[in-house]
Order: structure tokens, then sequence, then C-alpha cells
């Protein structure tokens, strides 16, 4: 972490030695609300941790794992009630113990990380002392001075750039994955031989994740300590755990060995996790394969295998509960173990996929002379510009989008990649017309839009529509969805009697593969993954050309969320719809787009074919994107050699001169520094060849030669064949 | 929340017959607590509407030799100073408080919706106005433009309910701007101007609906405020006038009997006060939980 070059890590590195149990549980049960109704968050999970080594625990939502480890901790709100067989934490009995010993025992001997390290710092009160009051609750004696000396250590220890002044910065002079950062300083501040990370890394982006997943191993092998994961990525998994444990509606499905797990998963579930995933490292006939059906509810009685009503070789035994039961180093719940290997499975995938989805290589001639579906140029959104204030000062302004040109051909999918704060969402909203762009054209099918009042654009909005990634959040919370699909049908006039309004409403229900009896319900009624539908189907029902898919499928669960990719694929099928696929999700984009455009702080640096950028990216932000994503495969997870880039992503506010990317640009640093990137500012210039592949670096013909040996594609497909 | 939930409630909307979903909103009352608070409520409603025609005797009438007696069965609340049958005023006096209060705070409820949902929505130029505007009318106690109303008009119901409403507007309208600033930013109105609704369509539809909630449970606390302030207003003689009956101005009348042994006269409307502000502060807390969208995920 010490430079910007791509970190060499070799295989055959001595693994830490696994030492003595840290933290050992039996039969934890958690329940919530009234005894008469009990709502079942964890249903009997055993397990251990042992010193040295990683272990993960990965589920779903609602499946129990934060839960669990909350409850371990004595963590949870008062109407939890916490059972258990037998639970040890660093030979302490914590089924004795209580509230002030636990009290004790959280951060002495574990600490704990959690998802959202912007609302777990106070906010009001400068980072060091945060951590210097964490010395102090563990080490009575310590002194004001000795304390804040270890506090300037930690944060050194954990990374933190110029420690000594940003000790006394407050958390919002931080960025998100220094806070982080900060706040694994906080959990280590007593020393603790446990570590408890909650999702450390689901709020950052790819780049900074892997900075902190490479941080967090590291503190784990120098301080030998135990590290409990909980997550929902496989991908993460892969690449930190030594042991992984499946849990699925509260209960233990599957547990072992990591690389086990993931390369021969024996319990149903465990598979269809794998298989729903999109894969990064397979190419796009890879489809995920989405397990039917949503989990079972923690209020609902589960007799059986709790699986069993989704598992597609279900039989007559999964009525019965089937046990955790050892078989080697696996633990396994299940009657009809799945055989196999997880590769079978994606590859039985490709195979029935394969006639689909032979990538349509052009677009069919006859879209040349149709106009684009979308077409933007030279788009420009200025947030701030102009002369503002009572003394009227010009100010230059936040440029989020600048200057970018885009077409997407009639029934085809664009997928757009950046990370957080690249202005790809402020993109999406121009091309709506939702925020009003400062320079440039926007022309939906062949229209104009920019330069329209509101009254003009109201009747072109038929043609475009957007889906958003908070589905709860973009549905009136008091409208049944009877009236959500109604609405767009009234405000255009497609339909002209009450009965052809309710047929369509059905018709609209079925498409998006809900049916008639959603159209009672309210939003707040249905999961995550129906109210995205109904927010699907909403957009259809005006029938448009092009949708904005704005994380569309961020929201949701891994199996979910293959669901709902299917669904898009159908329907841009037999409806013909152009899609603008946001995402900061490369496995996702890589499944579903056609063409795929990067974006770095507001503008684009490389567009293309999206085989071509996955299988030879030629901008080296998109590399080190492509390098930084996780993929559930621990082999290649621990060989391949990986680019990390240094810091975070500068401010849109006051961008680098010249390459946006120099900053961190490792192919810069690898060519020795050269000047030109800071001075002068590359266009997206076309690479030659056949497709249309343009990227934005004055380096991209050299930077082959300093790709990673390992290649994103190269290493699946040379095992594939 | 997942699809295979069975809700009771959704099963009877499933039905569709308006009658089961009546029944299903009274069930759901239930839950929320609020069911004991709409029966205290309307039997209130029902003493203050059918309680003077049933007990028949006229509030206003002097009889000086039946003065300051004690309750007994005749007069079950005794007599006031003027042989007034307290019983009488009681139920006529809940009338006025009633009607007084509740148009009070439905005028104030209304102006400030409008105000706050305009000013929210729109912003600009407007807005700045307004509120300044709602900053200038919050410096005035009910009180204050009670006394300054009662010179202009004369001392009446009429000042004395309009000084309650106007002071209320600003509190109304505050709520409601801040609850549209942040409505607007969410997602489902983006959803409704992509889908080419205009402005006036998501205000009336989206954004208004989902502040009534919060509006109700605002108003309905408003009540207790009201009936105290008119009460208050009563008690400085600056209210209803005489001789007709309301509470306010009866516990003026009764405190001077107090210390001498007649505590009726004043307590008796004391108690009134005290069961309609503990009725409608109650409703305001029932409402709150039931019209939460959310509120059915609480654990």
């Amino acid at each position: 972490m010490t430079s910007e070059q791509p970190e060499r890590r070799d295989g055959d590195e001595a693994a830490p030695a696994v030492g003595r149990t840290l933290l050992s549980v039996d039969d934890l049960r958690v329940e919530f609300g009234s005894p008469q109704r009990p709502i079942h968050a964890v249903r009997g999970v055993s397990f251990d941790v042992r010193a040295g080594e990683v272990v993960a625990l990965v589920g779903e939502s609602g499946s129990g794992k934060t839960v669990s480890a909350l409850a371990l901790l004595g963590l949870l709100p008062r109407g939890a009630r916490t059972t258990m067989a037998s639970g040890t934490l660093e030979g302490i009995d914590l089924t004795g113990v209580g509230d002030d010993e636990l009290r004790h025992l959280r951060g002495a001997t574990a600490g704990m990380i959690f998802q959202d390290p912007l609302s777990s710092l106070n906010p009001v009160k400068r980072v060091g002392d945060q951590i210097v009051e964490a010395i102090a609750l563990h080490e009575k004696g310590a002194g004001r001075k000795a304390a804040r000396a270890r506090a300037l250590e930690l944060l050194e220890q954990v990374g933190i750039p110029d420690a000594g002044r940003r000790i006394d910065e407050y958390p919002h002079q931080f960025s998100g994955g220094m806070r982080q950062r900060a706040m694994i300083a906080m959990a280590l501040a007593a020393a603790p031989t446990l570590l408890i990370a909650d999702e450390p890394t689901t709020a950052l982006d790819v780049t900074v994740q892997a900075q902190i997943l490479e941080l967090i191993q590291r503190l784990q092998r120098d301080l030998e300590m135990g590290v409990l994961l909980i997550t929902h990525d496989l991908g993460v998994v892969s690449r930190v755990a030594d042991r992984v444990i499946v849990m699925y509606a509260g209960r233990i499905v599957e547990a072992g060995a990591t690389e086990e797990v993931l390369r021969q998963p024996r319990h149903h579930y465990t598979a269809g996790l794998l298989r729903s995933l999109p894969r990064l490292d397979l190419p796009r006939g890879g489809a995920p394969v989405p397990i039917s059906g949503s989990a079972p509810q923690p209020e609902d009685v589960v007799p059986g295998c709790a699986f069993a009503p989704r598992c597609p070789s279900a039989v007559e035994r999964c009525a019965e509960r089937p046990p955790l039961e050892p078989s080697g180093e696996r633990w396994l719940a299940c009657w009809e173990p799945a055989t196999g290997t997880a590769l079978d499975a994606v590859a039985g995938g490709e195979a029935d996929a394969a006639g689909a989805a032979v990538v349509p290589a052009a677009p069919a001639p006859a879209a040349a002379s149709a106009p684009p579906a979308l077409a933007v140029e030279r788009l420009q959104v200025i947030y701030g510009g102009g002369r503002r204030g009572l003394r009227r000062r010009p100010s230059a302004g936040v440029r989020a989008v600048d200057g970018v040109d885009l077409s997407i051909a009639p029934g085809t999918t664009l997928g757009l990649v950046g990370e957080s704060g690249c202005g790809k969402t402020t993109l999406g909203s121009a091309i709506l017309q939702l925020v009003r762009p400062t320079a440039g054209t926007v022309a939906v099918g062949g229209e104009q839009l920019v330069g329209r009042g509101d009254k003009q654009l109201r009747p072109l909005r038929r043609r475009f529509q957007i889906v958003f990634q908070d589905p709860a959040a973009s549905l009136t919370p008091r409208h049944r969805i009877e009236r959500v699909l109604s609405e767009p049908l009234e405000l255009h006039g497609l339909v002209r009697s009450e009965a052809e309004r309710r047929a369509r409403v059905i018709e609209l229900l079925e498409l998006v593969g809900l049916g008639e009896r959603f159209a009672d319900r309210l939003p707040h009624e249905l999961s995550g993954g129906q109210r995205q539908r109904v927010g699907i189907a909403r957009a259809l029902a005006v029938e448009p050309e092009l949708i904005v898919l704005d994380e569309s499928v961020s929201a949701l669960d891994v199996s979910v969320q293959a669901q709902v990719l299917a669904l898009l694929e159908r329907l841009q099928d037999e409806l013909g719809l152009a899609y603008l696929f946001i995402s900061h999700d490369l496995a996702v984009i890589r499944h579903i787009a056609d063409e795929v455009a990067v974006m770095y702080l507001g503008r684009i640096v490389e567009r293309g074919p999206s085989e071509q950028i996955y299988r030879a990216p030629r901008h080296p932000y998109t590399a080190a994107l492509l390098s930084a994503v996780p993929v559930p495969d621990v082999e290649r997870e621990r060989e391949r050699e990986r680019i990390v880039l240094l810091g975070d992503p500068p401010s849109p506010a006051s961008p680098p001169g010249g390459c946006a990317f120099h900053t961190r640009c490792w192919l810069r640093e690898r060519l020795g520094n050269p000047e030109r990137c800071v001075a002068e500012r590359p266009e997206l210039a076309h690479l030659g060849g056949e497709a249309d592949h343009r990227a934005a670096c004055h380096f991209s013909d050299e930077q082959a030669a300093h790709l990673p040996r390992t290649d994103a594609v190269t290493a699946r497909e040379g095992r594939a064949a | 929340m997942s699809g295979v939930t069975i809700d009771p409630r959704a099963a009877a909307r499933a039905r569709g017959r308006r009658g089961g979903r009546a029944r299903a909103w009274w069930r759901a009352a239930g839950d929320a607590g609020l069911r004991k608070v709409l029966i205290g409520l309307a039997l209130f409603v029902a003493v203050a509407l059918l309680g003077p025609l049933l007990w028949g005797r006229d509030p206003d009438q002097v009889q000086l030799r039946a003065a300051l007696l004690a309750p007994d069965l005749s007069h079950p609340f005794g007599t006031d100073e003027y042989g007034r049958d307290v019983l009488a005023r009681f139920l006529s006096g809940a009338r006025v408080s009633l009607l007084l209060g509740v148009s009070a705070v439905l005028g104030a409820a209304v102006v400030g919706l409008v105000l706050g949902a305009v000013s929210g929505f729109y912003g600009g130029f407007l807005d700045g106005l307004l509120n300044r505007f709602l900053d200038g009318l919050l410096a005035f106690p009910a009180l204050v433009m009670g006394m300054s109303l009662a010179l202009a008009m004369g001392p009446g119901a009429l000042p004395a309910g309009l000084a309650v409403a106007i002071t209320g507007v600003p509190w109304y309208a505050r709520v409601v701007r801040s609850e549209v600033l942040s409505l607007k930013s969410r997602d489902f109105v983006a959803a409704q101007r992509a889908l080419g609704a205009s402005r006036r369509h998501i205000l009336t539809r989206h954004i208004v609906p989902s502040v009534l909630g919060g509006v109700s449970v605002q108003a309905s606390l408003g009540v207790a405020y009201a009936v105290l302030a008119i009460a208050g207003l009563g008690f400085l003689g600056l209210g209803v006038q005489p001789p007709t009956a309301e509470w306010g101005s009866m516990i003026t009348e009764g405190r001077s009997y107090l210390t001498s042994g007649q505590w009726w006269i004043s307590i008796i409307p004391g108690f009134g006060i005290l069961i309609l502000v503990s009725l409608s502060v109650a409703l305001g807390e029932g409402l709150r939980d039931h019209l939460d969208p959310y509120g059915k995920a609480r654990y």
C-alpha cells in the first residue's frame, strides 16, 4: 500500500498459523417481538473463529448474519431475546456475563467495524479524540499524552497518510475510505484479538474496497487476529476468507474452507447463489441463473428445509429439516446434496444460453439508418456556476458532467460505469431533462430535447423513462399499485375507458411477472424485488423507446437481482427497448451491456463494445477497476496480480488539471511520470480497428505491455477451453 | 413485507367491498389504540349535540333564589351565583368549545397547508416572502392577537376563534413546508416528472396526500391548544360574552367561589376542558401511529 505499483501477491504465501479458538458459540438463537408471535432472526447457529483466520458469514438480507454477530456482543436492542447452549469469547463464558462485563469485552477482546463509516463516527468530535476515547475506555491508567501517541500510531498503522495532521480533523474532512480506516483504528484501540467486520466495504467504491480488504488482511496477519467478516459479496469472501459459513433464513446451511465451498458447493442454496451472480470473469454468455421465489420472512414458521420451496432438487424428505452434519471438513444441511462444481453449474448455464447469447456483433444494418434511441453531444452540467450570492461573485461551479458524447442504437444496451461522484447519475438526470444541462444536446429517437420548455417536453416524455435505484423511494407510499400504473396511462391519454385502463394495468403487471393480485397492494406490502418490478412496469406503461436504469438492481439481493436482470433482458427482446444502464457494478454491466462507457470525474474515459473493454481495456482507469473487483473464484482471486489504486477519487469540485486521472494513475508511474499527463488533457480518441473503441489516454497503446500477468478474462478462458 | 405475507387488511381489500374496507380500517384502528379514543370522541360529540336537548333546561335561566346550590338530584352539578343550572351550562358550553376549537383549528390547518405546500414546492422568491410573513405572525401569542382583535372587532366568539386560527397558521405552514421540501427530492417525485406529470399534478396528487397524515396529527393536537386558548380568552373576558355559556368564562365566574366552598362552578367546566384536551391529544398520537405508511413494519 505504499506505492501505486500493482502489487504482486504470491499464491504460495505462507498461510498464517491457525491457532487457539477465540470465539465459539453453540445453538445461538435470537427472537424479537412478542413471545406469542416471535420473529426468529436467528434459529440456531453454531460456529467458531480461531486466531489467525478469517471466517466469513455469508447470506442475503434477512438471513440473520448481522444479528448473530451483534447478539454475541450484546449489541441488540432491548426487545431481543438471545439464547445459546454455550458461548465463549477468549475463554470467557458468554452465557452468564452481565451487561457491564460484556461492555468491557467489546473493544477489549472483540473490536467491531460497521458498514457505514459516516454514521459510525461522531460528526462533532475530532477523529483523533474519538480514538483516544476508545483507548481510554479500556486502559484506565493511560495518560492523555500516551493515548494520543497510541492513536497516532494506530492511524499510521491503518494507512492514513499524513496522520499527524489528520488526527485533528473531523470525520467530514475524511473521504469514505479514510473514514473506514479511522473506524478500523478505533476498533483496534484496545488491541482486540478478534475483529468483527460487518459489511466493511459495501458502502465503498471498488478501488477503495480493494484497499480496505488489503488492510484488513494485513492487520490480521500482523496482529494475528481472528476476523469474523459479515458480507453478502462472494467475491470479497473468495479474496480474504479462509473459511466460509453460508446462512439462509436464520440457519447455517453450509460451512467449510472457502476454496472448497466456492468451487464445489454442496448445498443448493450456495450453488444457486453462485449461479445467480453475474460473473466478471465470464463472457456475456455466462448468464446468471436466478433462484426463483424469495426467502422466507423471519416471522414465518419453517418446519422443513427453509430453502426447499425455492430448491430445484427438492424431494419429499425436504419437508423435514435436515440437520447440519459434518462430512470431512465440510458441514452441510441438505438431504440431497448438489454434485459437481460451481463451474459446471455456470458452464451449464453457458451452454443453455449459448444459442441466444452469441453477442450480436453489431446492431443490424437497418438500425444505422434509423435515428439512434439516444444521441448525446457535448453534454455539460455545471452546478452552482454563474454569479452567486449577494455580491454576485462569479464561481466556477462543479462540473458534474463535462462534455459527454454518447449514442445508443435502438434495442441495445449501453452500460455506464463509474465510481461514486463521477457524475453518472447526473448524466442520467440530464438526459431525462430532470436536471437542465448547461450546454450540449440530447436527442431521443431523433427528437431534440434540450431547449424545450416543460410543457413542450411533456408529450415527449413518453419516449424515455427511468427506473431508480431505491424501489421503495420511487413509489408514492400511499398509492396502490393499480393507481401507480394507471397514472402514466391517464397523463398521456393512452386509455379511453375504465375497462381498458384496468386491462392495461393487469397486462403491465403480467409483463413484469407480477399478477393481478398485486394491483390492490400498497408499495410497503411488497418485497424489494417486487417493488422494482412495479417501477419497471410504470416505466413501460407509456411504451418508451429508451429506459435509463439508474443502479436499478444495486439495492437487491443477488438472487433477486438475477431475476430482475433476466426480466430486463426479456423485455428488451420483446419490446425492442434501448437501455442506458448506469451502475458501479462491473459484473452486472458486463452481463447486460452491448457497449460500455467508463466515466471518471464527469468525463467518459473509455468507450467501446463490451467484450473488447472487458477483454482488453485501453484506459488505465478501466484496467484498475476491472482488477479491483473480486470474483468468487478462490484460485484466481489468490493467484492474480492486482492493480491497487492509491487514494480516493478527487473531488469533482476541483478536478486535477491535464488528465484528471493522473493523480492516481498506475500507468503514468510505470512510465516514469511523463509531464504530458499533467499538461495536456487527452481526447477520447478512436483506437483504430474495426470496432468503435475509444479511450482518453495519451499512452493507451503502451498499456498492454504493463497490464498484470493474469488478465480477468484470459485466465478463465484458458481453463474453460 | 414479502409477497407471500398474508395481510388481513390486504385480504379484506381483495374482496373489493366498501364495507370490507371500512371494517378493515376499524380493525387497524384498534391496532393503533385508536379505537377507544374514537369511541370517547363520539361520546363527547354526542353529549355536546344531544345533551342540551335531553337535559332540556335553559342554561341562561336566572333563578336567584336557587343560587349556589350544591349538587343534588334536581341540579346534578349544582347551580351558580345566579341560580343557573351548571349541568345545562356545561352541556351547552361543550358545544361552544367544540365548535370554536375545531373550526379554528380547521381554518388554521387548511390555510397553513396551502401556504406551506406552495412555498415549499415552488420555492424561490415566493417562499422567502411567505416565510418572512409567517415569521412575523409567529411573534404574536394567541392572547395578544385575541386582545387586539377584540379591541378592533369588539369581544365575542368570532374574534376569539379568529385569533386562535391566525396564530395557528404558521405552525402548520412550517411543518408542511419542511415535509414538502424533503418529499420534493424523493425519487417518486422525479419519477412523476419523468413521466411528464405537471407540477400541479405532482403537488396535489403525490405530495399533499403524503403530508396530510402529519397535518392531521398536528391538527388533532392543535384542538387541545385551541380549546385552552379560547378558554383563556374567555377567562380574560375577551372571548364568548355572557350570558352564553363557555367553559373558560364559566371558570372565571366560579373562581371567586372556590375558596368559599362552591367548587362545582369552576371545577366541572375544568374537567370538561381536561377531557376534551386529553381526547384530542390521544387522537393525535393514535393517528400518528396509524397513518405512518410504513407503520405496519414497526417492531
